[in-house]
């Protein structure tokens, strides 16, 4: 007999051969290994692995593919082709590459074209029902392929695949290191995710808390603007409570405040507009440092006039009280006013201020769109009329009987003539006051 | 001492150059045709994959002795083996790769529920001759 | 049977072509055929290297069964020839030129699919014999659908 039968010699020789190969095996796995391991860029890990396998095995043409979300893989590293194919994906059970990863087991492929015709006429005999039409592929190549899962305890990572398109020759020993280094690699692809995935969740929660704190000030930023449109702690009640609460009506016992700038037209016409603009500013800016020093809301501003309400929708203690200092207040500060205006502009104004009190309808009217808060009922419009008397005597502050019943212990007033109001039967009595009683400190609080 | 299979022989056993595979009938009518590949077993045992020719099948069937080529796909040396029918497989290692086999091109046309491998055809092999 | 039209210059190849004979004790015997020739319409000539054929033309003496397939590279077209073996001589000069040539086409068609430059050239042929075949019997064996069909005259 010839060829095929053993001679001692002969295997001995073959003995020390495959010794010599295993020396080769640990060698070059140490070194892949040892490169591998310093690095966390997925990347340059699997690039490296694809260069080495040349490098050590001859295999001139090879690809990773890694397992994505879905039932596919995708390309992420090839080696040795003219058109990369990165990113390109492969249903998983579909092909020798899906194959081997769908069975999480090598596939060995020796000549892919003629194994499809193979298969495929071996059925057709058996089939003849099917109409199996095979394409004859003609002069082709013979390819050659291994595909290699690469496994983490069982767990599908992605697939190496090893192609070529002259013959070659894929020893077993081969195909055990590949699986070896394949799997190894498993094990590093999955090392350097768990590493992307925790930097980017650690980005992702930084993002977040930007995110939030940017919310945040956005919305401080908002309440602060709605706050000047609003009174604060209408804001508030609207934002702790129900919405919808913020319509419900209140009668309470209110004091109220107008106060207008006498004869502001004849003013304006000697200013250009800006310095309309620049007076009534001034004017508004001063009141309101005043109103709200003595807890006033300001409900309007009509031009050149302007309307506090006392104790609404806050209820404060001796809201008449309250209403006086602030009318007090307020003559003083244009008093100042003036003293700028006539240097700057050469003119004056003049005030004149009227104040009342007793129970009020409190409420927001109005719907979603636009809303205001608001008071109604005859004090409203009695407090108007009194402010309209001091039309004959600017600067000065003309109050209700109510109103100076509940401050004549804090300041000097003289009675004035009786009022008819309309609508109403009975006079009005007013006062006009016009300064402090010594004692009374607290005004000046 | 029995013939075995050497390595380069098994470089030839990768399904690279087809094989031809010669049966005979009860009735003695030789039957010649081609096979995609001859598996590897172990040093003393081939297989072929059940997806070949009825005809072929029958003839093993009745007459379990065939002769089948090999050819290195780089050197294009030959081997003529002389083996003997022992046994079908219907799983292990072989079966299974035989499977992956099938299923990877069955896929390929999406036919891999229509496809299934019966099985594996196990041979002794009885003697080996290089055609040089 | 006749050969039909349509395969009497396929007969002449160069295509991929096996030979199978048997044994008295049923053994089948591979043995590659290097060239074929139409003769005429119920034979054709194979050409062999008799030497690294094995038990081949022991077998024809013995039982003369012989089934040859021939494979086209360019589309794997393919036929099974069953028949009976008639003679057998050295081939001449003529046969030896038709070899020559034989293997210089295949060698083309070869290097075209991807396979070594020169290999069929490694093949033994110290000793060529030429056979000639009667045809009995041509089965369709390319691999599709219907195939192991006989092909009629």
């Amino acid at each position: 007999m010839e060829e095929g039968h053993l001679s001692s010699t002969t295997s001995l020789e073959k003995l020390h051969e495959k010794l010599i190969r295993k020396n080769k095996e640990l060698d070059i796995l140490g070194e892949i290994f040892s490169q591998i391991r310093g690095s966390m860029d997925l990347d340059a890990i699997l690039n490296l692995i694809l260069r080495q396998l040349d490098h050590y095995f001859g295999f001139h043409h090879s690809m990773i593919l890694l397992k994505g979300k879905g039932n596919f893989l995708k390309v992420v590293a090839s080696y040795g082709y003219e058109v990369t194919g990165i990113g390109a994906k492969v249903e998983i059970g579909k092909g020798v590459i899906g194959t081997a990863a769908k069975r999480k087991k090598l596939v060995r492929m020796g000549n892919i074209n003629l194994s499809i015709m193979y298969v495929l006429a071996g059925e057709a005999i058996e089939n003849t029902e099917n109409e199996i039409i095979i394409k004859l592929p003609g002069l082709q190549k013979p390819r050659s392929q291994v595909a290699i899962p690469m496994l983490n305890k069982e767990e599908l990572i992605g697939v190496l695949t090893v192609e070529s398109d002259r013959v070659n020759l894929f020893k077993e020993e081969d195909e055990q290191i590949i699986s070896l280094i394949s799997n190894q690699a498993a094990i590093v692809i999955e090392q350097a995710r768990m590493y992307d995935m925790e930097r980017q969740r650690f980005q992702e929660i930084e993002q977040i808390n930007s995110k939030l704190s940017e919310l945040t000030q956005a919305q401080q930023n908002t309440l602060n603007l709605f706050i000047k449109y609003v009174p604060e702690s209408i804001v508030k009640k609207a934002l702790s409570g129900h919405p919808d609460l913020i319509f419900e009506g209140e009668l309470r016992e209110v004091a109220l405040l107008f106060c207008d700038i006498r004869d502001f037209t004849s003013v304006s016409e000697r200013l250009t507009p800006s310095q309309v603009v620049t007076v009534l500013n001034t004017f508004y800016s001063r009141m309101n440092d005043v109103i709200r020093k003595n807890q006033g809301v300001i409900n309007q501003y009509i031009g050149d006039e302007v309307f506090v309400i006392f104790g609404a929708p806050v209820t404060i203690v001796n809201c008449e009280e309250r209403a006086v200092c602030c009318a007090i207040g307020m003559i003083e500060q244009v008093a100042l006013i003036n003293k700028e205006l006539k240097e700057i502009l050469g003119v004056s104004i003049s005030v004149g201020i009227g104040v009342h009190c007793g129970p009020v309808v409190t409420g927001n009217l109005g719907c979603e769109d636009k809303i205001s808060y608001s008071v109604t009922g005859d004090v409203v419009n009695t407090a108007k009329r009194i402010e309209s008397l001091t039309k004959d005597k600017p600067d000065s502050i003309l109050v209700s009987d109510q109103i100076y019943s509940k401050v004549a212990h804090l300041v000097e007033a003289n009675e004035r003539e009786l009022v008819n109001v309309k609508g109403k039967l009975e006079k009005l009595k007013v006062w006009e006051v016009v300064g402090v009683k010594r004692n009374s400190s607290e005004l000046h609080s | 001492m029995a013939p075995i299979i050497t390595e380069e022989m098994q470089e030839a056993m990768q399904g690279v150059v087809p094989s031809t595979l010669v049966t005979c009938s009860k009735a003695g009518i030789p039957n010649t045709n081609y096979i995609s590949q001859v598996y590897y077993v172990d040093a003393e045992h081939v297989a072929l994959s059940h997806q070949f020719f009825s005809k072929s099948i029958r003839n093993i069937d009745e007459n379990p002795k065939v002769s089948v080529s090999i050819v290195h796909p780089e050197s294009f040396q030959m081997w003529r083996l002389d083996l003997v029918f022992i046994r079908k497989e219907t799983d292990g290692d072989l079966y299974d790769q035989m499977t992956l086999q099938l299923e990877a091109i069955a896929s390929m046309t999406g036919m891999e529920d229509v496809f299934h491998l019966l099985s594996a055809y196990v041979f002794k092999v009885v003697d080996i001759h290089k055609i040089v | 049977m006749q050969i039909p039209d349509k395969l009497k210059s396929y007969v002449n190849g160069p295509h991929g072509m096996n030979m199978g004979t048997r044994g008295a004790d049923l053994q089948p015997e591979y043995a590659r055929v290097l060239g074929s020739r139409f003769v005429d319409d119920q034979h054709i000539h194979l050409f062999f290297d008799g030497p690294s054929a094995g038990r081949t033309i022991q077998n024809l003496h013995d039982n003369g069964l012989v089934s040859v397939i021939l494979c086209s590279l360019e589309n794997y077209e393919s036929y099974q020839f069953k028949g009976k073996f008639v003679s057998l001589h050295p081939s001449n000069p003529d046969d030896l030129q038709w070899i020559a040539n034989y293997l210089e086409d295949i060698n083309v068609l070869l290097v075209k699919v991807g396979f070594p430059d020169q290999g069929m050239y490694k093949y033994p042929r110290s000793s060529m014999m030429t056979l000639l075949m009667e045809v009995e019997e041509i089965f369709e064996q390319t691999p599709k659908a219907g195939t192991g069909q006989k092909v009629f005259a």
